[in-house]
């Protein structure tokens, strides 16, 4: 989003409400001015026995006033701020436009799934007091505690982590060794590895040995070039922050640590990283100005927008975003979709199911694939999934 | 086909230059009762000193090839204290040979105290990091010669250190660090390959030294 012009207006606003300010107080200043001498002049004649025309003093200061004109004064910069200010706000509505209905649709929502996404996001965050209140005013404490249960366990270790206390995650890891490697994490040797150090820092030679003998051996094939960096560092006990490895002891390592735990552990679970709300919240982000400005451009097509299939523009998402493999169908150029999936044919290629159809008339007739000399028939065409 | 025994059989060699060729091999690798049998069958003069040298030398090599790495040390810096002192890579070598001596035998905590006081300062030095790591990475195992770094255990190992320290001994010595032998097979060797690649189809097999020795 392009803010510079919307900062621009704003240094703008900024600049003439200071120059409408200092303009407003010298003018008050001046005013007061007047009045301090007059009341002194008053004053003096009081105490000299001094016989004085007040309504002459007074009129004169009504003509300074009348001189001094603070009015027509504070006018011109007052008008002037009032134009930037109106200005900005319209700006501010052009690029944050507060009405985004006009880029969605009214569908029914299933309130259970809603609530589950939303009291999920609270546990993914580790805010459990939040989530228990919200299922319980939503009515479902009963599911509350089936969904916090894997996150509260999380979060215990996570928390440990945070005292540089790796106990927990360890029986974590030793629990899940063959799932964790299964799917080809080191989470359990940077683990050790770091427990290792932590041994070593505190001094004790001999107990780091022991430790790299019971638990770090076991990944000398796989990981030799990280086995034989720590087993080095043994010759720096005591001084490890003087030696080549003082890397190892950088705190962001443990931060680094308990993401990639995280990350692990929210993979067991079968869950993503990310809370799904969360990625939901920054795609729709993402997605939203163009479809705005879509929307405002066909602002009066509202009607065939709501009855579309698919969305009136393309809509690029960054690749974080991209869970699925999408397929096109190289003859029709269409994207697959339920209806319409991909099929692959017995020669290997892959075509979508409605130019299969119109290619064998229906499944009525024996045609050539485009991409190579094999016969296919659609009868024997299978269904892909991605 | 060979090459044509009509290219060679004439040129004369001095049967003097052949006895000293073997000599200073055997000489080199401290065959000492060899050398003596030599001389006496073949009447070839005796090199001054050689004996004397001979014998510190074998005992040297000897203890660096059954991995006594501190007395080879100890040896070496009587016979010339500054061979080690001027070689850092050797002395590295020969320290760690008896680091991997001491995992051997099951000494852990003496292989980490020596590791650290010995080797450590070599660490320093980025080209010594890698090999330190090495054999640092022999600790992990409780059998270390089931680890991957099994190598480093091996008489191959020692033996390429000893020959290593052998030569420095003899560079030391004023004399030649390879043997004459070594070098004229080399040289033949790599004569035959050029002469193979000049004449391309028509060339004779490579050469072989074991084909050569069988014919």
């Amino acid at each position: 989003m392009e803010l510079s012009t919307i900062k621009d207006a704003f240094d703008r606003v900024t600049k003439k409400q200071k120059l409408s300010c200092s303009k407003t107080q010298e003018a008050i200043d001046q005013i007061r001015q007047e009045i301090e001498s007059v009341l002194d002049t008053l004053q003096s004649a009081n105490n000299t026995d001094h016989e004085l025309d007040y309504k002459t003093v007074l009129n004169e200061l009504k003509a300074s006033f009348l001189l001094i004109a603070p009015l027509s004064q504070m006018e011109g910069t007052q008008k002037e701020l009032n134009v930037a200010l109106t200005k900005y706000g319209k700006l501010l509505e052009k690029h944050f436009n507060p009405d985004i209905s006009k880029a969605y649709r009214n569908i029914d929502i299933d309130r259970h799934t809603l609530n589950q996404i939303i009291a999920n996001h609270f546990y993914h965050q580790g805010l459990f007091e939040i989530g228990d209140h919200f299922m319980s005013v939503v009515g479902e404490p009963e599911s509350a505690a089936i969904m916090k249960f894997p996150f509260v366990e999380m979060y215990q270790i996570l928390e440990a982590m945070q005292n540089q206390n790796l106990e927990p995650a360890l029986n974590w890891a030793s629990t899940n060794g063959d799932k964790l490697a299964q799917s080809g994490s080191d989470i359990v040797l940077k683990l050790h590895s770091m427990q290792f150090v932590k041994v070593l820092q505190n001094g004790s030679r001999e107990e780091a040995l022991h430790y790299a003998r019971m638990h770090l051996s076991p990944f000398a094939t796989s990981h030799m070039t990280d086995i034989q960096k720590l087993m080095g560092c043994l010759l720096w006990t005591g001084k490890l922050d003087r030696s080549p490895y003082h890397a190892l002891l950088s705190p962001s390592n443990w931060d680094k640590l308990a993401e990639e735990l995280k990350r692990q552990f929210c993979n067991l679970l079968g869950q993503s990283y990310n809370s799904p709300l969360s990625v939901t919240v920054a795609a729709g982000v993402q997605v939203l100005p163009p479809l705005l400005k879509f929307m405002n451009v066909m602002a009066g097509k509202k009607n065939e927008w709501q009855s579309m299939n698919q969305l009136p523009v393309p809509v690029e998402l960054d690749r974080e975003f991209q869970f699925h493999s999408i397929f096109v169908c190289p003859v029709s150029k269409e994207q697959a979709t339920e209806d319409n999936p991909p099929m692959l044919m017995s020669c290997g290629h892959v075509l979508c199911k409605q130019s299969i159809l119109k290619m064998s008339k229906n499944s009525t007739k024996v045609f050539k694939c485009p991409y190579c000399p094999f016969d296919i028939d659609a009868a024997q065409c299978k269904q892909l999934y991605f | 086909m060979d090459l044509d025994p009509r290219q060679y059989e004439n040129l004369a060699v001095n049967d003097n230059d052949i006895h000293n060729i073997v000599l200073s091999y055997l000489i080199h690798n401290c065959y000492k009762e060899s050398v003596e049998s030599f001389i006496a069958c073949t009447g070839a003069t005796q090199p001054a000193d050689y004996l004397e040298d001979m014998d510190k030398r074998k005992r040297i090599f000897h203890f660096a090839l059954e991995g006594n790495a501190l007395k080879a040390i100890e040896l070496t810096e009587q016979l010339a204290k500054d061979i080690l002192e001027n070689n850092k890579d050797l002395q590295f070598d020969l320290l760690s040979l008896h680091f991997v001596e001491l995992v051997c035998s099951r000494k852990c905590t003496e292989a980490l105290e020596f590791a650290q006081t010995k080797l450590g300062p070599f660490g320093k030095e980025p080209k010594y990091m890698e090999k330190l790591e090495d054999f640092m990475a022999l600790l992990a195992y409780k059998e270390p010669e089931k680890s991957p770094m099994f190598h480093l255990l091996s008489l191959e190992y020692r033996q390429q250190v000893a020959d290593s320290l052998n030569r420095a001994i003899l560079a030391h010595l004023n004399l030649p660090s390879y043997t004459a032998m070594e070098r004229l097979i080399q040289q033949a060797t790599v004569v035959r390959q050029c002469l193979s690649q000049e004449a391309g189809k028509d060339a004779p097999p490579p050469f072989s030294l074991k084909d050569f020795l069988r014919s």
